[in-house]
């Protein structure tokens, strides 16, 4: 089932939750919307459920316009950031309600919920109470009760939000797995980058209840639209073009003049010598040494701004060992992977 | 002209998205609002309106004369000045004394707090004059004391009156002061100790301020029992006459239906003056608990609990003399001159026998029904709809507390006394009785239901709605399920209140629908002490019976936290 979101605004009294959104969901695949809190990703999700209605524009599904479908007749399902597990009934009970709701055979609702549960590894737990579960399994049982009426399209909202860090990774692989198995059209919110860029076939960046950017992940993360993207999906740094850093234009139009320039901190080099020909002197600030990486914050002592002298993000990997802060270093910033981020 | 063929294109949208909007659910929504609103206008609103009527109608058309007659007589200045100086005296003492009780039960350690607690709460469970009732038996021409002693001290008056009310509202108070201390974040108790503070400036800087919306709350609840109670007054008040029971005796006594209905009118503007206020302040209290506050430690302090086991051990014991005497009355062969134990009195050989109460319970169960059905609808209207009617329809829901019993009941007379009105074909059953009641309590079943409705999270609905659940089956299904203890707690609460009420039901009970709390007052006004008594007892039972089996109930499910007592 393909979507299609036509000029959509939404309304909260004078704030403006949604800015005629237009947006192509491809049949089979998982679109993140990706965006800080209150940039109306979730909305744009209830408007998609039935749960809101828009105050302007259209939404077509397989070429079927969807605003006079109510909610409950849109066949879609939906798994809330809060799991919202019916407390008062059993696991299976839970999983059932949808199939009951559509008039399903008694005998065929007890192997759809057999199968399903199976599907979530949660097939011995289907006599217990949400109450009774851990926070991952009853998000399991959200995602087996969306997925069991063999919904059209699959909604998730800020489904991991509520997890720790662990068992949100393993979930997440799960999510994926599940929607690869099932093929079913998926959209997720997100303010978790890394579980954008690693799930999604297609990234949809939000801002102030308008789309900045969409691609695909590696897309977005190579060629950020401007300084927010930029800024929002990893780490990068960002650099007035007056500095004088050499740029790739990278098809970009000719003639024009970079205001801001972007560099990922993984392709910030360090040198002991001044070797090359575009290298900068700078002084080492600060050191943070994660493991696997070691994160360097180094001031370039000859490149100003408004406010003073740079700051510049290096990452490199391993421990970096015998860096200390106040040493000297030259960096060195290939022109390939600086990216214009705003025009003139 | 570009950007008017956009803005034509985003009126059409916007039209057009509207009329997705009306559907079923749509008309649904409609029609569940008018379930509530009209009763609401029917049995609340146009009673009120017809009394006010009715104090503007004079022999000649309408006019002022009537609060001419009233208002410029020094008789009334007498009585309004007896009810402020009995209403804010017995405030006063009041809230002092629930406030010391709560913090005894909340802030200390003194051993059996529940004990006392519940014993604090006894008198809720009583008709609400049985204070003036135990208090006469006590200290009355013919009670214990003056027996005892060969004195010949009346309490009869003003301070009869103060001590009947103040036993009668102090479990009101002390429940909201005992809710208010419940509460309390450690954290702001340990940076004042670690700052040097004693235990009064503690008290006076972090305790007391915490709580003062809980001051003001329990001083207009107070304000307002008091000044509308006519039970109390009545039975101990002897000459000193008040506010509310000149209405009485204006309507009952000397069928002056338009000077009782000025009166009335007098009577409602500081109660809906106090309702309001206590709104409009309670609009600004924001939660006093953070969700990082840690739960309160209270360490042993010898001085501290020893005062206070003393203080509350009184009050109990004041609260235990005057309904224990009821009781002991109640089994006696004729108070006060022959003390040995006899069940005559529940013979109940007067006039109606024990119907009185067999009607009480109907009416209770009458108004359970009603009341819980009309309050969680309203609540769930309100709270899930999200219609264009929802802040009306609240207001129009917590009306009723500004309005006293006796206005309302006097209202009912004026406006379905009257066979062209379709109520005619109720009024003297029962059931108009315990709709009476029912819409006398509403404003307190409604935010009970309301409250409970906002803690079950709204993304169920929403969820059973993208699982394809009709409306009505959501609320079979899942709303119902997860509301039914509350409700249960509603019903027990019109119930309870249904049985002890006195103000409502007076002016429409006829000699067929007399219910007990009534007997309990003409009874006592005919000097039948001991049959009184026995009505009295028998009502406590019933309500104490209830509660039980409700607890009972409740706690097999598993909802030992809902409270029943309210």
């Amino acid at each position: 089932m393909s979507l299609e979101i036509r000029n959509t605004s939404k309304f909260f009294g004078r704030l403006k939750a949604l800015d005629n959104v237009s947006l192509q969901v491809e049949s089979g695949s998982l679109v993140c919307f990706l965006g800080p809190s209150g940039c109306g990703k979730t909305t744009l999700l209830r408007v998609i459920s039935g749960l809101l209605q828009p105050d302007e524009g259209v939404l077509f599904l397989d070429g079927r316009n969807l605003l006079s479908v109510p909610a409950r007749k849109r066949n879609f399902g939906m798994v809330f950031q809060s799991y919202s597990l019916f407390p008062n009934m059993t696991i299976a009970a839970n999983v059932a309600y949808g199939l009951e709701s559509r008039k399903w055979q008694k005998s065929d609702i007890a192997e759809r919920v057999k199968e399903i549960l199976f599907l979530v590894h949660l097939e011995d737990q289907a006599l217990k109470y949400p109450h009774q579960l851990s926070g991952g399994q009853q998000q399991r049982v959200a995602l087996a009760r969306a997925l069991a009426p063999k919904p059209s399209m699959l909604l998730l909202d800020e489904p991991l939000s509520a997890l720790d860090a662990k068992v949100r990774e393993e979930l997440r692989d799960e999510i994926k797995t599940l929607q690869n198995q099932l093929r079913i059209t998926t959209i997720m919110v997100t303010h978790d980058q890394e579980e954008a860029l690693t799930l999604s076939d297609k990234l949809v960046v939000m801002c102030d209840g308008k789309i900045i950017q969409e691609g695909s992940p590696m897309d977005v993360y190579q060629n950020p639209a401007n300084s927010f993207v930029a800024r929002f999906i990893g780490r990068m740094n960002v650099l007035p073009a007056s500095t004088g850093i050499p740029y790739s234009r990278n098809g970009h139009t000719k003639g024009a003049v970079p205001n801001l320039l972007g560099i990922r901190p993984e392709h910030v080099y360090l040198t002991t010598n001044a070797d090359s020909e575009s290298v900068f002197k700078g002084t080492v600030m600060l050191i943070r040494r994660l493991g696997n990486l070691t994160r360097v914050i180094l001031r370039l002592d000859h490149i100003q701004n408004g406010k003073g002298p740079i700051r510049i993000t290096a990452e490199m990997p391993g421990q970096a060992d015998g860096l200390m802060i106040g040493h000297t270093r030259y960096v060195s910033m290939p022109p390939p992977f600086v990216r214009i981020l705003e025009w003139e | 002209m570009g950007i008017s063929i956009s803005a034509a294109g985003s009126l059409f949208n916007r039209a057009k998205n509207r009329t997705a909007e009306i559907d079923g659910e749509f008309l649904l929504k409609v029609f569940a609002v008018g379930l509530v609103a009209l009763p609401l206008f029917l049995f609340v609103l146009y009673p009120l309106i017809h009394i006010l009527g009715r104090s503007f109608q004079t022999a000649d058309g309408l006019g002022l004369e009537n609060y001419i007659t009233v208002l410029g007589t020094r008789r009334f200045f007498l009585l309004l000045y007896n009810s402020f100086a009995v209403t804010l005296l017995t405030t006063g003492i009041t809230v002092f004394l629930a406030y010391g009780f709560a913090f005894a039960t909340q802030r200390t350690r003194v051993p059996g707090k529940n004990v006392f607690r519940l014993i604090a709460l006894i008198p809720l469970f009583a008709p609400s004059l049985v204070q003036a009732q135990g208090l006469l038996l006590l200290m009355g021409r013919n009670g214990i004391i003056n027996r005892t002693f060969g004195t010949e001290y009346s309490i009869y008056g003003f301070w009869g009156i103060v001590i009947s009310s103040v036993l009668y509202v102090f479990p009101y108070a002390f429940l909201i002061f005992s809710a208010s201390l419940a509460a309390a974040d450690n954290r702001l108790y340990e940076s004042s100790r670690i700052l040097g503070a004693g235990p009064f400036r503690t008290f006076m800087t972090v305790t007391l301020p915490s709580t003062r919306f809980a001051v003001m709350a329990a001083t207009f609840v107070v304000f307002t029992l008091v000044i509308t109670d006519f039970g109390n007054p009545m039975v101990v008040g002897g000459d000193y006459n008040v506010l509310a029971t000149e209405v009485y005796n204006q309507v009952i006594g000397q069928a002056n239906f338009e000077l009782g209905t000025v009166i009335g009118m007098v009577l409602l503007l500081p109660v809906a003056a106090a309702v309001a206020i206590e709104k409009v302040l309670n609009k600004n209290h924001y939660g006093l608990l953070s969700e990082h506050a840690t739960p309160m430690v209270i360490e042993p302090h010898h001085l501290r609990d020893g005062f206070f086991a003393v203080y509350v051990t009184l009050i109990c014991l004041c609260i235990l003399a005057v309904l224990g005497i009821v009781i002991f009355a109640s089994f006696t062969h004729l108070w006060p001159y022959r003390l040995d134990f006899s069940l005559r009195h529940y013979a109940f050989d007067v006039q109606n026998g024990i119907q009185p109460l067999y009607n009480s319970i109907y009416t209770g169960l009458m108004a359970a029904g009603i009341g819980v059905t009309a309050t969680g609808l309203a609540a769930y209207v309100t709270e899930r709809f999200n219609t264009f009617f929802d802040t009306p329809l609240y207001f129009l829901c917590i009306v009723p507390a500004a309005v006293p019993g006796m206005v309302l009941g006097l209202g009912y007379i004026m406006a379905f006394n009257n066979p062209s009105n379709p109520v005619y074909a109720i009024y003297g059953s029962l059931l108009l009785i315990a709709i009476c009641n029912v819409y006398y309590y509403h404003a307190q079943g409604f935010l009970i239901a309301s409250t409970s409705m906002k803690q079950i999270s709204s993304t169920y609905d929403e969820a059973s709605a993208i699982l394809g659940g009709t409306f009505i089956r959501t609320v079979r299904k899942i709303t119902l399920p997860l509301m039914w203890p509350t409700l249960l707690g509603v019903a027990v609460f019109f119930f309870m209140r249904s049985m002890v009420t006195l103000s409502a039901v007076i002016f429409l009970m006829t000699p067929s629908t007399q219910v007990a709390a009534v007997s309990v007052l003409l009874l006592e006004d005919r000097g039948a002490v001991n049959q009184a008594a026995a009505f009295s007892v028998c009502i406590m039972a019933v309500v104490v019976s209830v509660l039980l089996v409700a607890r009972i109930l409740l706690n097999t499910f598993g909802h030992r936290h809902i409270s029943l007592i309210r």
